[in-house]
């Protein structure tokens, strides 16, 4: 006998198909039903404790919750009958009756499912004149606090740190009334993915010490975006205010993280308006970023013009994005400057981590190794950078451009040295670094928040990084510096935006053809030859 | 995170083996952590911080998930528990026959509130959930024993029994 493939059931009087074994709540959720949760997570094994997403079943004897109710044939299904409705509103009516209702000073709200599912499926009233249950408020480790009294026990963190993190800091204690999250004394939160518990927690029980009462999360700008921290590319979203990016949660990407990011990318962003970030613009006698694209383009053709193409030489970093490497190396071409005078810099290695749910941070700490490697070689890592040292000290090389934009660390000496030796050094710094001499020119460097464009991961997909937050007003980025640079050569016409200079470059680059930065979307695609 | 180091407990011999032949019973290690609870209990006679270590460390358990597991439960033990032990159950069907009434009494007679032990450590006062004895409401369980349709007037006696 053949195994069913699908069941056939009705939800709401309406004929279904599903998947055998597919659980309730994922069938009305596919087809646009408001069944709603708190304890279901799909990135979670289901635990049906909450109570929440009740549904009547016809002819069950009582409503049945969605989560852990799997699909079988004939099946009779009713979401929104006075039954199922009066069932969910008592559940939430029992979840507030020691909820401390503490919004105005919460910083969940705004982003909480007990608001939202209070608002949508609640009651006017409250019949409970019981004293509420009072429990602790406090730090579990790795920055993340707990408010107890705000727990309302759906086990969220709890399964994800033993069935993702794998670590299981995390327990229900106590019974009854008076259980709450917490960890053992003395062995707090230490896993690296803990702060996914906060994203996780539906309600505002869980909380980071960095975001506290730092923004109220409706005023926030969101920006779906993907994490600079390693080759994996994790999908993020960042949340700024007064252009200022106030935190970094998790963004569902089933082909990378799935709901997950490491707390290292989650919480990495202070450099990027901190004490050490350069926002300096040094270019000879004019302090003034506008300046910038006539400038490189004055200096670099005057290079190339008195000491040949071949003095001049170029540093990159494997943070900038495909798009500022795709320009600078067609600025290169363009003043006659050969491919193996573009060297790049890669960031330290660091350790390789997998967890018991499958989620990996990378060794490589490259988020686009693959877009240097794609755009401008294998080699640039190691016999281009090579040679290129090899140069400067034969003091063969006139001109020297080095983008140093790696978050906490400055570039190897060798390169500073180089500078000393160039007639003309520029040095695009995201850090301060005193070792520069007052001979070279300065500018910004982009920080992964301030730009559009495109990187590939580690397994070859291309996704989009979009803009958070912005330069200081005057100061372009990188790649759109480049590009007036480009047109004040009288290589291009005009400055043109992600979405051409992406579809562009997809022209050009073997890596990414065939994409469309319309594809691209929320997602990313996976490059040509890039699944491996 | 800093603190008072936690002595490190190991079972006896005997205990080992009982553990050896226990984990035969069950498909996985973590399936035996009740009764190795109660085997910890019974070699060092309560549960202290260093059993739940020792039970975690045993079954390859997080210390977490042992201490969750053991906060659940009332009836085992733990570390300044007095020499009798009160559980009144405070769920429905007790509740429903006076279970407060019988709460405030032993608080009044004892002079200490649910979760304490008195000075002389002789009792220890706790406010449970359900003791599985619906039918026999108002319960309270004296260390082993069930104390079944609890009378308030009865309670000054039990307490003069129980002192000896």
């Amino acid at each position: 006998m053949t195994e069913k493939q699908t069941v056939n059931l009705k939800i709401n009087g309406e004929e279904v198909e599903a998947p055998a074994g597919e659980m309730l709540i994922k069938v009305c959720h596919d087809r646009g039903l408001d069944v709603p949760f708190f304890c279901y997570h799909p990135g979670l094994v289901p635990e049906g404790n909450c109570r929440m997403c009740l549904v009547e079943v016809v002819k069950a004897p009582k409503p049945m919750p969605a989560c852990t109710t799997p699909v079988t044939d004939g099946m009779e299904i009713e979401t929104h009958s006075e039954a199922a409705k009066d069932a969910r509103a008592d559940v939430l009516e029992f979840m507030l009756s020691n909820h401390p209702l503490d919004c105005p000073i919460c910083d969940k709200s705004g982003e909480c499912l007990l608001q939202d599912n209070s608002y949508d499926h609640g009651k006017d009233g409250s019949r409970m004149v019981d004293v509420k249950q009072l429990k602790p408020t406090k730090d579990l480790g790795n920055g993340v606090k707990l408010w107890g009294n705000r727990c309302i026990s759906c086990t969220r963190c709890v399964r994800f740190c033993s069935d993702i993190a794998g670590s299981g800091e995390l327990a229900m204690v106590n019974r009854g009334d008076s259980s709450v999250v917490d960890v053992f004394p003395g062995y707090p939160l230490q896993n690296p993915l803990s702060g996914n518990v906060v994203d996780i927690c539906p309600v505002g029980a869980l909380l980071t010490e960095v975001f506290l009462y730092q923004a109220r999360v409706w005023y926030e700008k969101k920006t779906a975006s993907v994490c600079h921290e390693c080759a994996r590319g994790c999908n993020i979203e960042l949340q700024a205010l007064n252009n200022e990016v106030k935190r970094i949660v998790a963004r569902h990407n089933d082909a990378v993280n799935d709901y997950w990011i490491c707390d290292h990318g989650r919480y990495t962003y202070d450099y990027i308006l901190g004490p050490e970030r350069s926002l300096e613009c040094r270019l000879g006698d004019s302090a003034n970023p506008a300046d910038a694209p006539g400038f490189l383009a004055r200096r670099l053709k005057k290079s190339a013009d008195e000491h040949g193409a071949d003095s001049l030489g170029v540093v990159v970093s494997a943070v900038m994005s495909n798009e500022a490497l795709y320009l600078l190396g067609s600025l290169l071409q363009e003043l006659g400057v050969p491919a193996e005078n573009i060297a790049a810099c890669a960031r330290d290695d660091g350790d390789e981590e997998t967890f018991k749910g499958g989620f990996r941070i990378s060794s490589d700490r490259n988020p686009n190794r693959r877009g240097v490697e794609a755009i401008l070689g294998k080699d640039a890592f190691s016999s281009h950078s090579d040679g290129l040292l090899k140069k400067a000290k034969a003091s063969k090389l006139r001109g020297l451009v080095l983008v140093s934009d790696l978050p906490g660390q400055r570039l190897p000496d060798g390169w500073i040295e180089a500078l000393e030796t160039v007639d003309f050094g520029l040095v695009f710094l995201l850090e301060n670094d005193s070792r520069i001499p007052e001979t070279a020119h300065l500018l910004p460097a982009t920080a992964f928040s301030e730009r559009d464009g495109s990187i590939i991961n580690e397994d070859g997909r291309v996704q989009l990084v979009r803009a958070a937050t912005q330069l200081p007003r005057g100061v372009l980025s990188l790649d759109e510096l480049l590009q007036d640079t480009l047109v004040e050569l009288g290589a291009r016409e005009s400055r043109i935006s992600p979405r051409g200079l992406f579809d562009e470059m997809a022209g050009v680059i073997p890596a990414l053809a065939g994409m469309r930065h319309g594809d691209l979307g929320e997602a990313g695609l996976s490059a040509q030859g890039g699944e491996e | 995170m800093s603190g008072t180091p936690i002595e490190i407990k190991l079972f006896s011999k005997k205990a080992r083996e009982f553990i050896e032949w226990l984990l035969g019973r069950y498909p996985n290690k973590q399936a035996a952590l009740l009764p190795v609870l109660r085997l910890a209990e019974e070699e060092f006679g309560n549960i202290d911080d260093s059993s739940v270590m020792l039970v975690a460390d045993t079954l390859d358990l997080s210390p977490g998930y042992v201490w969750g597991v053991l906060t659940f439960y009332t009836h085992y033990r733990r570390e300044g528990d007095g020499k009798y032990l009160l559980q009144v159950c405070s769920t429905l069907p007790c509740a429903l026959r006076g279970c407060d009434k019988v709460q405030r009494r032993l608080e009044e007679k004892l002079g200490i509130k649910a979760g304490e032990t008195t000075g002389d450590g002789l009792f220890t006062l706790k406010k449970v959930e359900c003791l599985g004895s619906c039918d026999t409401a108002p319960v309270m369980q004296v260390n082993e024993k069930y104390h079944e349709n609890l009378d308030v007037e009865d309670l000054d006696e039990l307490l003069e029994t129980l002192r000896g």
